[in-house]
């Protein structure tokens, strides 16, 4: 049996949507995700199969309600794990693509939490990049040359980190009716 | 109120899980809307947090939900103001 190895889709495919048309592509070439966990963002792995028609739903819930998934699974989806805060969904399919959210409130409210999850990343690196720019700089009590530069080198980091998250926000906006 | 807001309130005069208003609403409208589980799921956390429908009872894995009085107001409200609707476009045949 062949797997394939597919690294940082998550982060090439950062729309809720985005990652579900692009994993329901690798199912149609027969490529079947079996299993995510909180490190699938970085590295997915897919067994070769039959090609399939699936329809992969990404969910974000911080903190979900007791019936959370029970409401899913009853529904005919099946949990393929979750990664961080992000649950995803999929389920077999003949005719048309089945939703999981129906109507146009639910499935802005769904982008929403993607994006809020993106803003307070955003927020906390620039947070961070801040600090540690005012550290390096002295302004947070005497240091040595040493330890200044690597506070400002950490402070180029997450600021990089944060620039590098507003296009991502930019997307998910984009795709937020999807 | 949105349809799908109208019908999950609708389907909540009686006790029901997340799927049982799934599968109510959609022999209800005989296959017209079938509600998805996440757009449910949605929509009770946030009648919920409104005051409109609450919490009953859970097992292992379901929870059960009923709608309030201030849900069955609006539902109310809602039906007068669809009914309104329905005069006047009959007025349009």
């Amino acid at each position: 049996m062949s797997a394939r190895r597919e690294w940082f889709a998550a982060f090439r495919n950062v729309a809720p949507a985005d990652l579900e048309e692009w994993l329901e592509g690798k199912a149609r070439d027969g490529w079947i995700l079996d299993h995510i966990g909180q490190w699938s963002s970085v590295l997915m792995t897919f067994r070769k199969d039959e090609p399939a028609k699936y329809r992969y739903v990404a969910d974000m819930q911080v903190s979900p309600r007791r019936d959370y998934l029970s409401t899913y699974q009853d529904a005919g989806w099946e949990n393929v794990g979750r990664m961080a805060s992000c649950y995803l969904w999929r389920r077999p399919y003949t005719g048309a693509r089945p939703d999981a959210f129906t109507d146009e409130e639910t499935v802005r409210a769904r982008s929403n939490r993607f994006f809020g999850a993106v803003l307070i990343s955003i927020a906390v690196f620039v947070v961070g990049s801040a600090a540690m720019f005012l550290g390096g700089y002295g302004y947070l009590g005497d240091m040595n040359s040493g330890d200044a530069t690597q506070m400002k080198w950490a402070g180029v980091v997450f600021g990089a980190v944060a620039l590098v998250l507003v296009p991502v926000a930019v997307r998910i906006r984009r795709r937020k009716n999807r | 109120m949105s349809e799908t807001m109208f019908y999950i309130l609708f389907t909540l005069r009686t006790e029901q899980h997340g799927y049982g208003v799934i599968k109510y609403v959609e022999e209800l409208t005989d296959g017209r809307i079938v509600l998805g589980a996440g757009t449910v799921y949605t929509s009770l956390g946030k009648l919920a947090g409104d005051g409109l429908v609450t919490e009953t009872s859970r097992d292992d894995r379901r929870t059960y939900y009923l709608i309030t009085h201030l849900g069955t107001d609006i539902l109310r409200q809602e039906a007068e103001r669809i009914a309104e609707l329905y005069r006047y476009a009959k007025e349009i045949q």
